[in-house]
């Protein structure tokens, strides 16, 4: 059997985070317990989701940086409505949900109405939306004050699921990771959005609505952003001016570590869930080595560089072996119009 | 309509026109909020404010024209300024020492251009994710070297204080440092080889090889500049504050980059102008002084960089499409407007 280069890729990020893990396992004693394991999938899910829903626009050959801005104002808007007494938790999540959709509809909107480039739209809507949360903070005499939420259904998004240890943002990023890859890989929105990515002038010449699948892409990361930004709140029983900060960049180098590649056409929902996992577990274990920041950012962009080597290396001989097979596939066949001789 | 009146809005419509008239559109404004803008103390903390990031976006314009980017500026400027702190903090505040501390942190500077360079020149890596990975790394290395802790330099004098707090005509030396960095940009851009090779290796790299132009050298070369002069800017910074810390420059690439966008810089690469550069820092300088003089909370600051930018980029984008003849798709959508005038002859 022959596998796919996907495959291949696939299987060698999982081997690196089975690899990864075991290798912490064995130098601290405190990494296979079933509290750091939770804490893990719990870390991993925040900035996961955020990457499952960045993943469609980089796919789609575009970048979203403002899932800082979108998290900081789904955490506000929840945490306002969350201090209300009384006030009903589903009216909160479809708040939030719809918050965050709606900034990823006004990024697809200067993308595709205006024509602006993805980079600086996302990174300045980032601002503007992190702005808008600062529209809603809590004021004390002027000042900028916390208030704890209160509302007891909401804060059960953020605990474990009665009975386990298991979080319940772990389950539902499992659960999400999984509806994404099929849709990625077995609708037609999901080939289009590949397509996109590939080579978006063959795309709209056969006839796709580009500028719908983007679109539907941005307002999709948004979705997510928002799923993220609720949760985070739920967490923490309170929300902050700096929630989500820097989360834009993190998710985008989440993906890209997982191998859903800047440029658009490779990679799906299975690379971004991995590359959120490989990066927490790195954090996770080098905090278990040694707490000190300082290594931990060292080891992160090592690492982070490390991945990009790596597959950027991988696709270059992907590509070289694909052009090498064409060639002798080429001379192996007669001549377009020859005679074959007989004898 | 008159040659004359065709003539004006020509100048009004070119690019330096509409840049004019932004700067003049918002001093006046400006001039009926609040006077004090004027105020030649004001003049020049906006000119000493937009100089750091001015220093670094002189850099990072010869990176974004060659097609790549550098989100670690912050961070090598970090690690500049913190260098350049402890080699002098080591020793002695003597011209000397000076010298070698200056030229030990270009030295740094240049190794981490030259990594970033090799990453992308010679590995084919994204720049985006590189640099943002060396961002995390540089940071770490600068809080591994000072142990997280603040080093403030006590005894400033001699050479080491007049790096960021001398004077030439009244005229603070950061400004001037800007200046200096922005004029040889501009020169080396516009009337050298070397710069309009950097224009064609960012308008097309492929076709830049075809003719004979090394596109891997110049992007090492682009990078080593963006990163010698984040170096600089965070030896000014140091020299300035009289301490170092390793988040003295942190989130600098976001301003910077708002200078470049504004500035008409495209960051897909080969087109930009330092002129457009200067005047994207300006107008960011402004605006930041303009929301501490109106009094708005410092909160808001970001917000409203934001709608500022996305405002910019959409003239920017709209003027260039109007120009290649690519809006007139409204008067399909709005059909009226195709309608003939009344009385008009058919055909």
């Amino acid at each position: 059997m022959v596998l796919k280069p996907k495959t291949i890729r696939k299987l060698i990020t999982i081997g690196l985070v089975i690899a990864m893990a075991l290798l912490f396992g064995m130098s601290t004693e405190s990494f296979f317990t079933v509290r750091n394991i939770t804490m893990i999938f719990r870390d991993a899910s925040y900035v996961g989701i955020i990457a499952l829903g960045v993943s469609f626009v980089v796919i789609g050959g575009g970048i979203d940086l403002s899932a800082n801005g979108i998290v900081c104002f789904v955490g506000m808007a929840c945490a306002r409505l969350g201090v209300l007494a009384g006030f009903p938790a589903p009216v909160i999540v479809i708040v939030g949900l719809l918050a965050g959709a709606l900034c990823g509809y006004l990024n697809g909107l200067a993308v595709t109405r205006l024509h602006l480039s993805e980079f600086i739209t996302t990174l300045a809507s980032g601002y503007i939306f992190a702005g808008f949360a600062v529209f809603l903070v809590f004021r004390e005499n002027g000042n900028v004050a916390s208030a704890a939420v209160t509302n007891k259904a909401f804060l059960a998004l953020g605990g474990h699921i009665p009975h386990t240890y298991i979080y319940i943002s772990s389950v539902v990023w499992v659960l999400l990771a999984i509806v994404v890859y099929i849709i990625q890989t077995k609708t037609k929105f999901g080939l289009h959005t590949v397509a996109l990515g590939s080579n978006p002038k063959s795309t709209m010449m056969s006839g796709v609505d580009i500028d719908f699948l983007k679109l539907i892409g941005f307002v999709l990361a948004g979705l997510f952003c928002g799923i993220a930004g609720i949760f985070q709140v739920a967490y923490q029983s309170a929300s902050t001016l700096t929630l989500g900060d820097s989360m834009g960049f993190q998710a985008v180098a989440v993906c890209a570590v997982g191998g859903v590649v800047l440029g658009g056409g490779k990679g799906d929902a299975m690379g971004a869930f991995l590359g959120a996992l490989f990066m927490v577990i790195l954090l996770n274990g080098l905090y278990k080595i040694s707490p000190s920041p300082s290594i931990q950012f060292i080891f992160q962009g090592l690492i982070i560089l490390v991945a990009i080597f790596f597959d950027t290396w991988f696709n270059r001989m992907m590509e070289k072996k694909l052009f090498s097979d064409a060639v002798r596939k080429r001379k192996n066949q007669t001549p377009l119009g020859a005679v074959k001789a007989e004898g | 309509m008159n040659a004359e009146k065709g003539k004006f809005l020509k100048a009004a419509g070119s690019i330096w026109g509409q840049r004019v008239t932004i700067l003049v559109a918002v001093i006046v404004v400006m001039a009926i909020v609040q006077p004090r803008f004027f105020s030649s103390g004001n003049m020049l903390s906006i000119l000493l404010a937009i100089a750091f990031y001015g220093v670094i976006a002189s850099g990072m314009l010869f990176v974004v024209l060659i097609g790549g980017i550098d989100l670690a500026v912050g961070s090598e400027a970090a690690l500049g300024g913190t260098i350049f702190t402890m080699y002098v903090l080591a020793h002695d505040m003597s011209a000397g020492t000076f010298f070698t501390a200056f030229l030990l942190a270009i030295l740094v500077a240049i190794l981490v251009g030259l990594l970033h360079g090799f990453f992308d020149a010679y590995l084919g890596m994204p720049s985006f994710v590189v640099t943002l990975a060396t961002q995390y790394a540089l940071y770490g290395l600068t809080q591994y070297i000072t142990k997280m802790n603040y080093l403030p330099v006590l005894n400033a004098s001699g050479l080491f204080y007049q790096l960021g707090n001398g004077k030439l005509f009244g005229i603070p030396s950061p400004v001037i440092w800007f200046v200096i960095l922005a004029v040889i940009a501009a020169f080396v851009l516009k009337k050298t080889p070397y710069g309009r090779r950097i224009y064609a290796v960012g308008g097309n790299p492929h076709a830049a090889e075809l003719v004979g132009v090394s596109s891997k050298f110049h992007k090492m070369t682009a990078y080593i500049i963006c990163a010698v002069t984040a170096s600089i800017a965070g030896m000014l910074l140091v020299s300035m504050n009289m301490v170092s810390s390793y988040k003295m420059a942190a989130g600098y690439e976001g301003p910077v980059l708002m200078a470049l966008v504004i500035g008409a810089v495209n960051l897909m690469g080969g087109e930009g102008s330092m002129g457009g550069v200067f005047f994207g820092a300006l107008l960011v300088g402004i605006i930041n002084n303009m929301l501490i003089l109106i009094g708005i909370d410092t909160d808001y600051k970001e917000f409203v960089q934001g709608c500022i930018i996305i405002l910019a980029v959409a003239i920017n984008v709209y003027t260039s499409r109007k120009s290649q003849g690519l809006v007139d798709q409204k008067r399909r959508r709005m059909p009226w407007l195709n309608r003939p005038k009344r009385g008009a002859p058919d055909g």
